[in-house]
């Protein structure tokens, strides 16, 4: 397990050769393709690998593989594969390029070393690390505007470090263990351990852009380079969630959340993420900005998955995760190509650009469909799972709540494409010539949106299928 | 035992002309003290304790040494981070005007230290403690301006009141129980009840003698004065030496006089956590409005310390254990924090906050060193600040003054106000900064700063086989 994080860092080492870099940069991310691969071999039935080092007092570093922390690797290996291949892509002739490839790849391994981590103090330290490194990426291009933001964000991830510090000492010291696996620490309800819940709930809501804490979220992407926004809402964003699943299935236990109701607190936060995001994605211009809120409403999804407590919901959630980083990951690579090709960030810019690059629109349409949530898209299997979970746990008025939040989805995603392709009459022709893409930028994006429909499409969906085994084990 | 020897070997380094073999002699003083330090921490460690007396003039009145954890916590970390600011201010010195003086100090108050850390008795510790305050003196006025000798005034008429009234209280403790003697589990125990209002006193004066040193509030405003001092001297004596001894000292109250017991009855310490609570806030609320960046860390400095305070009085065995391991964290933090500011200010010659946006791209591994430092300070894992943090607000909830935890939680977040932006400005604002050939400043400024650093995750990383144990060897004895 622990390779995987090396090989991030070896790769480190090799930068300075700069004829190696790119097959370094690559391998970098190969690698634990590779090694989970593996490991998905080695976990087939069910066994749990485990590794404790006594590092890191008080509770030591413990990493753990079970069926989710499977599944969330093999998808974060997958995306950061895609992403690091478009970055090289993104920054293909420039110079200012190079000291980003190293937060991405530490942020990455961080990532890897969230999704493996044992207990909450693996967790902690790997989550932190994460932001840490994000943050770099975030101030990137050194403008006034990317300072304030990664400020903002940094400032964040120090809030939300201090609020899972807390979390942390309370449920060590009132429970002995911060160890994932056992199904429940805590017998009983106090205040203290009221606050670890809020603890927890801060610092994993900012880190996954919940609704009081999401107000780092539109800054960090609009002025972050876009490798950084994907690779931060298709990967890093799903971090909170898994923190959010860890809280509630194995530090508190189903049972004890059930009975203190504070599943209710992530409920109504969710929900009011979901409609709060999408109504703010209207009054957006800028296309970074318009998805980084579209972002905040799918969070509300996931969150209300967790919050539900239902078999159903779980499933829901967890192919969301997936569905979310296809068409996230997609839209936001989208956006990239269009920035590096012509310059243009601001949606209303974006008439007829369709009919300049046309492969990357197609994409994005495609992607946006998928968010909407139409059937044979991944994002349907979410919702249907979502509305059924909901239905199971006795709130049918959330399905309204769903389908209200795909109608204004598709109110602000459909423009785009529209406007991409048609109306486009008065343009001159100039703008209507095609560009010339790099390979190196369009094979992500044309992977990503095919990831959008091509599972549900396929005889056997078999992420679902490992989805209904892992939620199997946690009800 | 070993301690005389060190004394000699100081007065050697005295005697010193030249430049070359001046550094080497100094070098060679501060190892040998390491080195007899750290010889004798495995006896230490196997629960002896070793006893030097040296002479007495009159019963239980004497220079008495007697080396126990407590005293061995504070003259391994002083040892050690002797030797990293030695090498350091040979490369910041470089180009300052009587160096001589400045060595034959530096060294002195070397010895100084190990005496505090060492002592046996109140009375040794006090003039030790003295000892250390006159040697420091010429090094703090040491640029020779108008404004340093004014903050020397000021820093040494602190140091002497807050003396005095530890000497008052000397006469006071020796009257009522003829000893004076560090015992763990305290010697007033025998006293406490029929003369309770006078240990109060007693325990009032100590606190307020020792406190100075602490940079308790409102006996804090020597230590931004003193900033004045060359910048090793500001890292090793505002960081570590000095304003530890302080800090020792008061541990010293608790632990080898008072007692845990006996404060416990004396219902003394929530007054004196009030304070310190007002210490660490207001310290850091300071903090954020400095505009220069020593100014900045001595502002800091004054909140940390209140952290060690508190974690001691909090007279819970968790507490303490995150008080007296911040006494080694901080240190590591924030001597590589000074030794940052201190390169930059040899190489670029900036002081002040707004000019040093984008100082990154100049000096890019300092700046590292110098997130790291302050990263630690905000307990982000796994700098080894994380560690003091998690005991102290254990030790807070645990001992069933939750209050204690928040103003720690309150105090972190303040931290990151103002730490957070110097390293956002340093590498993602534009400045006058460009990318230098060579090395970013001096190896041996450089390098000790980048030990430092690499020292503090390890640190973090391996408290288990570190910190920890040491600390609760400490404890052992006391609780």
């Amino acid at each position: 397990m622990a390779p995987i994080l090396g090989a991030a860092c070896t790769m480190l080492a090799d930068r300075y050769r700069p004829a190696m870099r790119s097959a370094a940069i690559l391998s970098g991310v190969l690698v634990p393709l590779l090694l989970v691969g593996y490991m998905f071999n080695l976990s087939k039935d069910n066994t749990i690998l485990y590794l404790k080092l006594n590092v890191l007092p008080p509770a030591g570093m413990e990493f753990r593989v079970d069926a989710l922390a499977m599944y969330m690797v093999m998808l974060f290996a997958f995306f950061a594969l895609v992403i690091t291949v478009y970055t090289l892509g993104y920054y293909r002739d420039k110079v200012e390029g190079k000291p980003f490839f190293y937060f991405l790849l530490l942020a990455i391994g961080g990532c890897f070393g969230v999704v493996l981590s044992g207990n909450m103090f693996t967790f902690f330290l790997f989550f932190e690390f994460m932001s840490l490194m994000f943050f770099p990426m975030v101030a990137y291009k050194s403008t006034p505007e990317a300072s304030a933001a990664g400020l903002k964000f940094f400032f964040m991830t120090i809030i939300a470090g201090v609020a899972m510090f807390w979390a942390i000492m309370i449920t060590y010291n009132f429970s002995g263990s911060t160890s994932f696996g056992s199904g429940g620490l805590f017998e009983s309800a106090s205040p203290f351990i009221f606050s670890a819940f809020i603890g927890y709930l801060i610092a994993f809501g900012i880190k996954s852009a919940m609704i009081p804490f999401h107000f780092w979220m539109p800054d960090a992407y609009a002025s972050a380079p876009t490798p950084a926004a994907a690779i931060s809402s298709a990967i890093m964003l799903k971090t909170g969630v898994l923190g959010l699943i860890r809280v509630i299935h194995d530090i508190y236990g189903l049972s004890f959340i059930q009975e203190a109701g504070w599943n209710n607190i992530l409920m109504v936060l969710a929900l009011a993420g979901m409609l709060y995001g999408s109504i703010c994605a209207f009054a957006q211009d800028d296309l970074n900005r318009r998805l980084a809120y579209s972002g905040i409403a799918q969070v509300g999804y996931m969150m209300l998955g967790i919050a539900l407590l239902t078999e159903l919901a779980f499933i829901g959630t967890l192919y969301h995760v997936m569905a979310h980083a296809f068409m996230k990951g997609c839209m936001f690579l989208c956006a990239g190509v269009i920035y590096v090709n012509t310059g243009k960030t601001k949606i209303s810019e974006m008439r007829g650009i369709g009919l300049q690059m046309p492969i990357t629109m197609l994409a994005f349409t495609i992607a946006s469909v998928s968010a909407v949530g139409v059937p044979p898209f991944n994002l349907f299997i979410s919702k249907w799972h979502l509305g059924l979970g909901a239905y199971a746990a006795g709130m049918p008025w959330i399905i309204f709540l769903l389908l209200l939040s795909s109608i204004l989805n598709a109110s602000y995603y459909f423009p785009i494409s529209i406007n991409a392709f048609l109306g486009c009459r008065e343009l001159k022709n100039i703008e209507r010539q095609r560009l010339r893409l790099q390979p190196l930028r369009m094979i992500p994006v044309m992977v990503l949106a095919l990831g959008a429909f091509a599972f549900t499409i396929m005889p056997v969906n078999w992420p679902l299928n490992l989805i209904r085994n892992i939620a199997q084990l946690f009800f | 035992m070993i301690v005389p020897i060190i004394g000699a070997i100081i007065i050697r380094a005295l005697d010193e002309d030249q430049a070359a073999k001046r550094h080497l002699v100094a070098l060679i003083a501060v190892s040998i003290v390491f080195i007899s330090v750290i010889s004798m921490l495995p006896a230490i460690m196997a629960g002896e304790i070793i006893k030097v007396n040296l002479f007495s003039f009159l019963d239980g009145l004497g220079l008495f040494f007697k080396i126990d954890p407590l005293g061995m916590v504070f003259g391994l970390v002083s040892s050690t981070l002797w030797i990293f600011a030695t090498v350091y201010s040979i490369g910041y010195m470089a180009h300052e005007h009587d160096q001589r003086n400045y060595f034959v100090f530096f060294v002195l108050s070397c010895s100084a230290a190990m005496g505090v850390a060492f002592s046996g008795n109140l009375f040794t510790l006090y003039i030790f403690y003295e000892y250390l305050a006159i040697c420091t003196y010429p090094l703090v006025v040491h640029a020779g301006t108008e404004e340093s000798v004014k903050a020397g005034i000021k820093y040494i008429s602190y140091s002497l009141a807050g003396g005095a009234l530890v000497l008052l209280s000397i006469f006071m403790i020796y009257d009522l129980v003829g000893t004076l003697d560090f015992t763990a589990g305290g010697i007033l125990g025998s006293v406490a009840v029929e003369h309770r209002t006078l240990i109060t006193v007693v325990f009032a004066l100590l606190i307020a003698g020792f406190g100075t040193k602490a940079a308790i509030m409102p006996l804090h405003s020597w230590l931004p004065g003193a900033m004045v001092a060359p910048t090793p001297v500001s890292a090793l004596l505002h960081a570590v030496a000095i304003v530890k001894a302080g800090v020792f000292g008061i541990s010293r109250v608790f632990f080898s006089l008072y007692g845990v017991d006996v404060l416990q009855g004396l219902n003394v310490t929530n007054i004196l956590a009030v304070i310190v609570s007002f210490t660490i806030i207001v310290g850091s609320l300071m903090a954020i409005k400095q505009t220069v960046l020593k100014l900045r860390l001595a502002y800091s400095t004054i909140g940390q310390l209140g952290y060690i305070t508190l974690g001691v009085l909090m007279l819970d065995p968790t507490g303490a254990l995150g008080g007296l391991s911040h006494i080694i964290n901080h240190a590591v933090l924030k001597i590589t924090l000074f030794f940052c500011a201190g390169m930059i200010i040899t190489v670029t010659g900036k002081k002040n906050l707004d000019q040093l946006r984008g100082i990154g791209k100049q000096m890019p591994l300092t700046m590292l060193a110098f997130a790291v430092g302050a990263l630690g300070l905000m307990g982000v894992t796994p700098i080894c600040g994380y560690i003091s943090k998690y005991y102290l607000l254990t030790g807070g909830v645990l001992s069933g003054n939750p209050a204690y935890a928040y103003v720690i939680i309150t105090s972190t977040l303040l931290n990151a106000i103002y730490y957070l932006p110097i390293i956002v400005n340093a590498f993602f604002k534009d400045g006058d900064f460009e990318k230098q050939p060579g090395p970013e400043a001096p190896l041996t400024m450089l390098v000790p700063t980048l030990i430092m650093a690499v020292a503090a995750i390890l640190l973090g990383l391996f408290a288990n086989y570190t910190t920890i144990p040491f600390i609760e060897a400490v404890l052992k004895t006391v609780f």
